[in-house]
């Protein structure tokens, strides 16, 4: 085993995680080359003052102050639940979500030929002032009426065959 | 030494701060915590405080900052105590939290320059005496806080994905498996970052000896 491979299998040796040929080996290099020997010592003394740093204590009682926060973000929660809970909070607020649930149930009335842009024109974004749109819809009319069953497809390539070269 | 006594009515379970715990292992605390037992959680925090803060100190070379941060991290695992999957060790999962929390700290921190300074971020380390007793040789507790000060700031030069396994298993002393379970990696990835930290660390350490020498 050479120096580098040694330099390489340093951190796993001290963890004890090399296989056994290969811990044999490692060692056998380790006991015959001075340098890898000193590195190894450098190693796990490092991995040594590393571990003692461990074991700081807390300089405060954490539970007090968690307590504190967690008392205090409960007590948010449940006054603003009491506060809704009351009567004359409660009502309007009742009220209020009845109306806007009947606002968003009502049907609304959408005008019949937005209703067939939307269908037969959904890519193309023209509006009625538009010139090209009054064509477009004008000359889609005329088509649509040729035909009996509509094939949107067919219906664009015609409408688009109007529009490069009008009747 | 405040005392703390919590009484868990169903089981018949006490916990008491000076003679520990009695049979009560964490996921028992949890279930009570969940069912609404505010204080019970307060058995969880006597028992993880040190060790979060140790590991959080460590990470961000500061006393106030790891109060705070070890503060928030039980918060966190307070509000998220419902989604603790009950599988996994609590401890891991807390140490997690935590873990997430420095790291959020530290990115915030250093997007902010001004707050990021080599003399505010080590100010507090090499001051704290390692002894509390007060007949220890002077020149030892000084050795070993400018050991210490050494240490913290190699620690601090890693990388976030370095400076993470080598606090937790080289400093805190978790297994490879424990730091693989709270990061949720594999563990070849946990013993690789590990053998690099240290070749990085042990750069970083000649180096600033070298520097004072």
């Amino acid at each position: 085993m050479k120096c580098g491979k040694v330099t390489d299998l340093m951190s796993e040796y001290i963890d004890d995680c090399l296989p056994g040929s290969v811990r044999v080996e490692f060692e056998l290099h380790i006991r015959s080359c001075h340098e890898c020997s000193e590195e190894l010592a450098q190693m796990r003394d490092m991995v040594s003052s590393l571990h003692s740093l461990s074991g700081q204590r807390a300089p405060v009682d954490c539970w007090t102050a968690v307590q504190a926060r967690i008392v205090l973000k409960e007590s948010v929660w449940t006054v603003f639940v009491r506060y809704l809970m009351r009567p004359y909070v409660a009502g309007p607020v009742f009220a209020l979500g009845i109306l806007l649930a009947l606002f968003l149930a009502w049907p609304s009335p959408i005008d019949d030929s937005e209703m067939q842009y939307q269908v037969h024109a959904p890519s193309m974004k023209m509006t009625a002032t538009q010139p090209e749109f009054v064509q477009f819809i004008g000359a889609h009319n005329r088509v649509e009426h040729e035909q009996t069953y509509i094939d949107p497809d067919v219906t664009f390539i015609a409408v688009e065959m109007e529009r490069v070269s009008p009747r | 030494m405040r005392s703390l006594s919590i009484a868990l009515k169903p089981t018949g379970l006490t916990y008491n701060k000076e003679r520990g715990m009695h049979g009560i292992t964490d996921q028992a605390v949890v279930n009570r915590v969940v069912k609404g037992d505010v204080d019970a959680f307060g058995v969880l925090v006597d028992k993880y405080q040190d060790r979060i803060y140790s590991a959080v100190y460590n990470y961000v070379s500061n006393s106030e900052d790891a109060v705070d941060i070890t503060q928030d991290a039980f918060v966190k695992a307070y509000t998220k105590l419902t989604s603790f999957d009950s599988g996994s060790t609590f401890y891991t999962w807390l140490y997690r939290i935590a873990v997430n929390t420095a790291i959020d700290f530290l990115r915030k921190r250093k997007s902010r320059p001004a707050d990021s300074l080599d003399d505010d971020k080590f100010s507090e380390v090499g001051f704290e005496p390692v002894s509390g007793d007060a007949g220890a040789d002077p020149v030892k507790v000084l050795n070993a806080n400018e050991q210490q000060r050494i240490l913290h700031s190699a620690i601090a030069s890693l990388s976030e994905k370095l400076k993470t396994v080598i606090v937790l298993h080289d400093v805190e002393g978790l297994s490879q498996e424990e730091v693989a379970q709270i990061l949720k990696v594999p563990v070849g990835t946990v013993k690789s970052r590990v053998s690099r930290g240290r070749a990085e660390l042990r750069n970083l350490l000649r180096k600033q000896i070298g520097d004072m020498v």
